[in-house]
């Protein structure tokens, strides 16, 4: 009941509050998303260490606070006359040079929440931290408006992680993991049954059921067997996600998102090399992504987006890690992205309880992503695109 | 009159509490408290009793021990500072025993689920491994997480303060939030942090970002003591200054800042909430769950006295309330097995099914543990669920031998054999038993659930409503 009105309210608080100003500058409401273009999200899970990702190399402050973490000037990928990428990222750099990365600086948001949970809670529901939404903020998308029949689902999950974005309990979506013909033979063959509301726990399950069913059926008939790209990617648990994704997409199976996710990057201790091995792992799937998805005429079409419960603290601490911080850069990789960078490094000598502060809210680019790619116009997220689609 | 009423009202109440267990009681408590489908031969033992009565054998019947032997670990712990001396063969010889042992570890703990004359000891256990929450592949050494265990049984409804401290300064935990890495002047603030939004508090439940940096000093100074591979304090490392932690001022160390947070009320509450959605629902009752935390700080922090309240309350004993817990993978698998009576063979398959179901024992998926409800239930997760109900269903299939299956070129079922007939002379002798032996809820297919073919209890297991307690 709070949630329904809680809903309501989202949806009629822009024209309430808003002035006539606001009115006139935000797009007209869209009736209906184009879900034909696939967010492909990549959850980057534990808090990515976002200084060592795109670098300042130039800031003295950088070297004394990370005196064993620090990427030595020499290394860094430089792009501007201060930031520059983790070398990790060398594979990613055609697309960036050829405008096809966005980089988003200072991602974070008011009130920064330090916990795993709780972060990414509010990263997946799009909330303010004070605010509880059990909701994703795509499934809060998606009640503005539903994709069409002959789409699979509302998403497919292909990670061994939570629905997070997708999550709440009348989004549809299926989770594909490892072999996933097998899996869509078995899942054609199940006889959904009829829910009785009356019991949550019983309504769940046979909705699973149900959409499971509709879902094999649908992307069965695309004969995803007969898309072979084996070969293309790296020999991980990330390239194996990105597999399965790129032959979703070339068998024409319909779902607007795709959620991909890589571990491993709660780094208190022994940070590197596995910090750079993570950083390497995405930017090798994602670099032979876009050249399979660009192969197939795909690539306008498909937007890789990352994201992460939060960033690190800028100083080291005495295990040669990093302890949960506030805020990192992110990225964004497609067709129709206009690369380059965007909002604002944080920088290292305004910190807030030895903390960044943040330039652009996090739900600036979910504003980009609805608006831009999706055409759609949310009530709940009220802050402005960044202008990251063209 | 009215006063009349009053008695007759009583008497009733007072005579309800000593009549016989109903079937469907016992059949509810049982299925809560241990892991969501017991066996006739357990629903059997509690029929004579009064639902206090049989309430009490559970809490009574607590083990504090396993009754699986001790596993013989290959690896000792003592060889962790060596580490770093090592060749590369020895390195890797290393690695691999600690590898074996992470997964005896694991098989010893599912073959003690399998054969506990006590299943509410186990969910405890259990109960406690995913509040506090250790991933054996950072802790590395099978004892360790053993020893972590052994905690979780000794104190599973017992003294929660004493469990804390023993938990928290268990090698295990020390690894695993980073606690043995948290030095003065570079504290390491994991531990701090966890300790109040996992274990005690709640997340953003009465402490602040403060409260953690200031408490992180006071646990500095713990270590894993080399030649022992136990807890000791370092003097040396440990940040001797003031720290202002809850509203309290003092040269604290980690065991006081334990002390100041378990004077929170809240925490009781906490675990009231917790214990709650284990065992009662997913929708905590606020009036209820502080009639409940009242119990355990009454109690100073027993916990025993609570847990037979909450499975005395009216919430937990409704008929409306039967069925709205999913089971999860450990209830659905060893539960089933139990039921069925069947013995694998390979403990290794029920592991690997538990782990394919999203619930690897001792490899939760972060600090924060199974989120469990309907979490457990994927699309995915479906499919494998039903696939686990019809590899276990083998069992009790055609079959009388392995031999049987090996002559006729199949082979034998993963989970071993039992005798059909055990289930199906119940049925014989009243119409309807299995149904309301294995489902919570009315069936949800439109099946043949009474009579005493074979395919009943198929039909019964893969129905969706097998899926709840």
């Amino acid at each position: 009941m709070k949630r329904r009105d809680f809903l309501k309210y989202s949806l009629i608080l822009p024209t309430v509050t808003g002035s006539g100003l606001e009115l006139l500058t935000s797009p007209v409401w869209a009736a209906s998303g184009n879900w034909n273009r696939t967010l492909v999200l990549l959850e980057l899970k534990g808090g990515n260490d976002g200084l060592n990702t795109v670098v300042p190399f130039t800031d003295k402050n950088y070297y004394d606070f990370r005196p064993t973490l620090a990427i030595p000037r020499d290394k860094v990928l430089k792009q501007t006359d201060k930031l520059g990428f983790n070398p990790a990222f060398a594979p990613l750099m055609p697309l960036w040079e050829t405008k096809q990365m966005a980089v988003v600086l200072g991602v974070g948001y008011p009130n920064p929440n330090l916990s795993h949970f709780r972060g990414i809670n509010i990263w997946n529901s799009g909330s303010d931290a004070e605010t509880f939404i059990d909701s994703g903020w795509i499934s809060r998308l998606l009640r503005e408006s539903k994709p069409g029949r002959d789409f699979a689902a509302d998403g497919i999950n292909l990670g061994h992680n939570s629905l997070g974005p997708l999550g709440g309990d009348r989004t549809k979506v299926v989770t594909l993991i490892r072999k996933p013909e097998k899996f869509l033979k078995l899942a054609s063959r199940i006889q959904p049954g009829n829910a009785r509301m009356a019991n949550p726990a019983l309504a769940h399950i046979v909705k699973q059921r149900r959409d499971l069913r509709g879902a094999a059926d649908n992307i069965v008939a695309k004969q995803i067997e007969n898309v072979n790209v084996s070969g293309a990617f790296f020999d991980t648990k990330l390239g194996a996600q990105f597999e399965t994704a790129a032959r979703l997409l070339i068998a024409g199976v319909k779902a607007p998102v795709l959620k991909l996710t890589i571990g491993k990057f709660d780094t208190h201790a022994g940070q590197e090399p596995l910090h750079a091995e993570l950083l390497s792992d995405i930017a090798t799937n994602v670099a032979a992504f876009a050249k399979l998805m660009k192969a197939k005429g795909l690539w306008d079409n498909v937007t890789v987006m990352s994201y992460s419960e939060f960033g690190r603290r800028p100083f080291e601490n005495n295990s040669s890690g990093t302890d949960h911080g506030t805020v990192a850069p992110h990225f964004l990789f497609g067709g129709k992205v206009k690369g380059g960078f965007y909002g604002e490094q944080s920088p290292l000598n305004d910190l807030d309880n030895q903390n960044l502060k943040y330039r652009v809210h996090f739900r600036e680019i979910y504003a980009s992503v609805a608006r831009e790619w999706w055409g759609l116009n949310a009530g709940f997220i009220k802050e402005k695109p960044l202008g990251l689609f063209g | 009159m009215a006063r009349f009423i009053v008695v007759l009202i009583g008497l009733l109440l007072v005579n309800q509490q000593a009549l016989a267990i109903s079937f469907d009681e016992a059949r509810h408590l049982l299925a809560r408290t241990g892991f969501g489908s017991p066996s006739p031969e357990e629903i059997d033992k509690i029929l004579p009793l009064s639902y206090e009565a049989a309430v009490d054998q559970i809490l009574d019947g607590m083990r504090d021990k396993a009754v699986t032997p001790f596993p013989n670990f290959l690896s000792n712990p003592l060889e962790r500072p060596t580490v770093r001396n090592m060749d590369a063969a020895t390195r890797q010889d290393y690695q691999q025993r600690n590898q074996r042992d992470r997964k005896k570890i694991r098989f010893w703990w599912i073959q003690e689920m399998l054969d506990t004359p006590s299943p509410f000891t186990e969910h405890m256990v259990l109960f406690w491994h995913n509040h506090f929450v250790s991933e054996i592949s950072k802790v590395q050494f099978g004892q360790w997480i053993h020893e972590q265990n052994a905690s979780f049984r000794k104190y599973a409804i017992g003294d929660f303060r004493k469990l804390l401290i023993e938990v928290s300064i268990g090698p295990a935990m020390m690894i695993y939030l980073d606690a043995s890495k948290n030095k003065k002047n570079k504290p390491n603030e994991n531990f701090a942090r966890e300790i109040m939004e996992l274990f005690t508090l709640g997340e953003g439940q009465g402490y602040t970002e403060e409260d953690i940096r200031e408490s992180s000093r006071a646990y500095t100074g713990w270590r894993i003591n080399n030649q022992t591979s136990k807890f000791e304090f370092q003097l040396g490392n440990h940040d001797p200054s003031n720290k202002t932690v809850l509203g309290k001022t003092g040269n604290f160390d980690g065991i006081d800042v334990m002390e100041i947070i378990l004077e929170q009320p809240r925490v009781a509450e906490f675990l009231a909430e917790k214990l709650w959605r284990e065992f009662v629902s997913l929708e905590p009752n606020p009036s209820e769950t502080k009639r409940l935390a009242k119990i355990i700080r009454d109690h100073k922090y027993n916990l025993k006295p609570m847990l037979k309240a909450m499975f005395m309350s009216r919430a937990f004993r409704d008929p409306g309330n039967y069925g709205s817990l999913i089971k999860s993978p450990v209830e659905l698998t060893i539960g089933t097995l139990r039921l069925l009576d069947l013995k694998p063979p390979e403990v290794l398959k029920v592991w690997w099914n538990q782990k394919n179901l999203g619930q690897d024992l001792f490899d939760p998926p972060d600090v924060k543990g199974w989120r469990g409800g309907t979490a457990w239930m994927t699309s995915t997760t479906t499919l494998r669920r039903s696939q686990f109900l019809k590899a276990a269903y083998n069992g009790i299939g055609k079959f009388r031998k392995d031999q049987d299956a090996k002559a006729m070129g199949m082979k034998p079922p993963v989970f071993g054999l039992a005798n059909p007939w055990r289930l199906q002379k119940r049925e014989h002798k009243e119409p309807g038993y299995l149904k309301k032996l294995m489902l919570a809820i009315d069936p949800v297919m439109q099946k043949k659930f009474t009579g005493k073919q074979r395919r009943v209890i198929l039909n019964l297991l893969v129905d969706p409503a097998y899926q709840v307690k």
